[in-house]
């Protein structure tokens, strides 16, 4: 392939329970860490679930010390902290190493900000527009932490928010490799953002889709045990950097990641999971048997979960002794928009370190219902190939694929 | 790369007019969609002009006993869906590289609305299902999938103002790049409290009608509706022998980066955005025979605009003609550039501008080639239709009279 056609991973950036930067949480990932606790951002008093991966408190103007932190919503604090670092990964903080107008800014989030949206609609619905603070305006709208770090930075190329579900991120991937590939940005900023507000916690919640503590009042989720009833939420806001290899090889970038490979349909069906996983493979122009892991969607409910493992069961049914399954989300919480850019962290980091992080799932006919076997310790291997896939719980399925450069 | 992508489907929700046929006869009308809101009370707000979907029956276009399991902004979102795909005469059934990319500003603000009232008076716990399952951001664009059984990808690009032209761009990229066959693509909008004191209170509404470029323009009017377009791989469409209205020839897109609430007077986010269009449909700023402006009304967006238009085109010298269609159908919101993206490639197929309504004394600052008040007839080979949106997202596509 062409070197102008190909678009690596060159920084990753992440803030998060388990840890701020990559160096931090990739340590207390291999520990097999699950830093729950009980949400005090607001009251939780009439639900079963009161505990979430939240990020406790922070002090912002630690990482920028001349931003104001009371004009900035919580959760644009965080993406903006999780891109600096990033930057400072991939050694983009020195400015002579990009030109502005060729940098984009893709972010997943499902609803940009919603305690700003509800603030917003709060004082215009209940105490009349009066009340209204037109600086309150921009933070109620989705794409604001998106532009905020665009801002920010003043990166003046494409600036997108998607909020199709979680598997945005690997959409925001696909769409910035795209536009590096084509030569309209040489760099891209991709984020996922997800922070904990009462209204959407309360959705869930209602929806029957968090996780109940067992008799034993464990708080852990329990990804693919029998009894699994649903997913812990979790904040987090994370970043990767693309950047074309011939931009990275010129500014002798550290490259973690090639991206290959990219599917996504429509669908909830194991035909629509089978059929995302198997066009994504075809699209990075692999086999199935050249896959060495797979960055698992598996979040605690049992149909999305039970339907996932018949689908990699279904593509790599010859090679299911060679290929790792990593289920993060019990580490990380279900981080809704951030989770698909999460699972593409870790695994672009398993590629360039040679090591899986736990929970590592491989698959054994002989154990359990689900056919799984769980190792809870990280383990080394040499890893080439990685799929990752996301699949958001009403039918937006999407796969990708990087690759060890 | 080389594939191409046409434009075989329109559908329209407008404040002057639902279906392809009601819009294009009042746009070149030039019909004015502005009256005193009815859907919202405005009596606390400082304006009370609005420009609403008057005619909209969603029995038309959605089974009856389905109607009420949608919300308003689903209904607009299936509508146009529906009347897209009729347009087209496409058979979704036979394959599953059919998707959809739709965006707005935020989650469904009725439902929001609805939710954040019921929680004021009630229990949260207590939250009926019909609220709390409608307010996922994606859920409109996923219900429309859901409705028609679409197996192709399915995204939401809330990109505000410019989320039509961003929707459309990103569909336009998965057909190019093989991932999908045929995507609709466009915004929906629907009027709400959220926009409306959001404007407001900045004092960026209009008390009366929506002047774009005029120096006499005293803001913008919050509209409403939805517009998509169907977009083909070329190959596709002529093998089934579809209608092709126009071809998107390409996309731009760019950031500001300068203002959550103000966009950049220099426009820089809307420069790097046309040059990205002009470059991607290998056109040069000569080949471009009109603009369909965003002029929202506004005097900064207005000015904004005005100066990218005449550093890159030269607008008076060269006979580009620029006219908005937010004089009459208001700012829609999310909706504005999908609708405009259905007027785009009427405007190819017809080679008819419609009129920048309420135009009287030109701006001084805003010295273009504007198509004043009545609808022109003019060869129209390839245009541009911008969209500026809140916190500097710029999204501009290039669409094209199609030739084999």
């Amino acid at each position: 392939m062409a070197n102008k056609k190909r678009v690596v991973i060159t920084g990753l950036g992440i803030f998060s329970p388990l840890g701020v930067g990559i160096g931090e949480y990739w340590r207390n990932l291999l520990k097999n860490n699950f830093p729950i606790k009980k949400i005090s951002l607001f009251p939780i008093g009439e639900f079963k679930c009161k505990y979430a991966f939240q990020i406790g408190k922070f002090k912002f103007n630690s990482y920028f010390k001349d931003l104001k932190s009371d004009y900035i919503p919580r959760s644009t604090q965080f993406l903006l902290i999780a891109v600096k670092t990033a930057l400072k990964d991939s050694n983009l903080q020195n400015k002579a190493y990009y030109d502005e107008n060729e940098i984009g800014v893709f972010t997943s989030s499902i609803y940009g900000d919603w305690s700003s949206n509800e603030a917003f609609y709060n004082s215009t619905l209940l105490k009349g527009p009066d009340s209204v603070n037109p600086m309150a305006f921009p933070p109620a709208i989705c794409n604001y932490p998106s532009n905020y770090v665009s801002m920010i930075n003043n990166f003046k190329g494409a600036n997108l928010t998607f909020s199709s579900g979680f598997q945005g991120g690997l959409e925001a991937i696909n769409f910035a490799s795209s536009l590096i590939k084509q030569g309209y940005i040489k760099t891209a900023v991709v984020n996922g953002l997800n922070d904990l507000a009462s209204g959407h916690y309360l959705q869930l919640s209602l929806q029957k889709l968090l996780y109940k503590p067992d008799k034993r009042k464990k708080y852990r989720m329990r990804i693919f045990d029998n009894n699994r009833d649903g997913f812990i939420l979790g904040e987090n806001s994370s970043t990767i950097i693309l950047e074309s290899i011939i931009e990275a090889k010129k500014r002798k970038a550290k490259m973690y990641a090639e991206v290959l490979g990219y599917s996504a349909n429509f669908g909830k069906n194991i035909d629509d999971y089978t059929r995302v996983i198997t066009d994504a493979i075809k699209d990075s122009g692999l086999r199935a048997c050249d896959i060495d892991l797979c960055m698992l969607n598996a979040n605690g409910i049992k149909s999305m979960d039970s339907k996932e493992i018949n689908a990699v069961r279904t593509v790599f049914k010859d090679y299911l002794n060679k290929i790792d399954l990593v289920a993060i989300k019990e580490n990380n919480g279900e981080c809704e928009g951030a989770s698909s850019i999460i699972q593409t962290l870790v695994g672009v980091k398993a590629i360039h370190s040679n090591i899986i992080p736990p929970p590592v799932y491989r698959y054994d006919s002989l154990n359990g219902i689900s056919g799984l076997k769980l190792k809870n310790n990280s383990k080394r291997k040499r890893i080439t190939n990685v799929l990752i896939n996301s699949f958001d719980l009403e039918g937006n399925n999407a796969s990708l694929i990087v690759k060890k450069v | 790369m080389k594939k191409r992508v046409v434009i075989t489907g329109i559908g329209v929700v407008s404040p002057i007019g639902t279906g392809k046929e009601t819009f294009w006869k009042a746009l070149i009308r030039g019909k004015n969609g502005v009256e005193k809101a009815k859907k919202l009370d405005t009596s606390k707000y400082r304006t009370h002009m609005a420009a609403e979907v008057k005619d909209f029956d969603p029995k038309k276009f959605i089974e009856p006993k389905r109607v009420k399991s949608y919300s308003l902004l689903t209904q607009y979102a299936i509508a146009v869906v529906k009347m897209a795909l009729d347009d087209s005469k496409l058979n979704i059934s036979s394959g599953n590289r059919v998707g959809i990319a739709m965006g707005a500003n935020t989650a469904d603000p009725l439902v929001f609305a609805e939710a954040l009232i019921f929680w004021s008076k009630h229990k949260r716990s207590l939250t009926p299902s019909h609220i709390y399952e409608k307010l996922n951001t994606n859920l409109p664009v996923v219900k429309t999938a859901q409705y028609f059984g679409l197996k192709g990808p399915c995204t939401v690009i809330p990109a505000a103002c410019a989320a039509g032209n961003t929707n459309i761009a990103y569909a336009f990229d998965l057909i190019k790049t093989g991932k999908a066959d045929a995507m609709f693509a466009g915004g929906y909008a629907c009027m709400n409290h959220l926009a409306y004191s959001g404007f407001n209170k900045m004092r960026a509404m209009s008390p009366q009608y929506c002047q774009p470029f005029d120096k006499n323009r005293k803001g913008m009017i919050i509209g409403e509706g939805a517009g998509v377009i169907l977009i083909e791989d070329m190959e596709c469409a002529l093998r089934r022998k579809a209608k092709i209205y126009a071809e998107i020839l390409g996309y731009g897109l760019g950031c500001d980066a300068y203002n959550p609430a103000m966009p950049d007077p220099e426009g820089s986010g809307g420069m790097i955005a046309t040059k990205m269009a002009l470059k991607m449909a290998k056109v040069s700023p000569h080949d471009i025979d009109y603009i369909n402006a965003h002029g929202t009304g506004t005097i900064s967006n207005d000015r904004m605009e005005a100066r990218i238009i005449n550093n890159i085109f030269k607008s008076k010298d060269n006979g580009v003609k620029v006219s908005s269609i937010k004089s009459m159908v208001g700012h829609c919101m999310g909706a504005a550039s999908g609708i405009e993206a259905c007027a785009s490639a009427l405007i190819v197929e017809r080679d008819i501008i419609p009129p920048n309504i309420n135009y009287s004394e030109p701006d001084p600052y805003c010295d273009i080639d504007i198509v004043a008040n009545t609808a022109l007839k003019k060869r129209v080979n390839i245009m541009l239709s911008n969209a500026f949106a809140f916190g500097g997202d710029a999204g501009v596509i290039v669409v094209g009279k199609f030739k084999r």
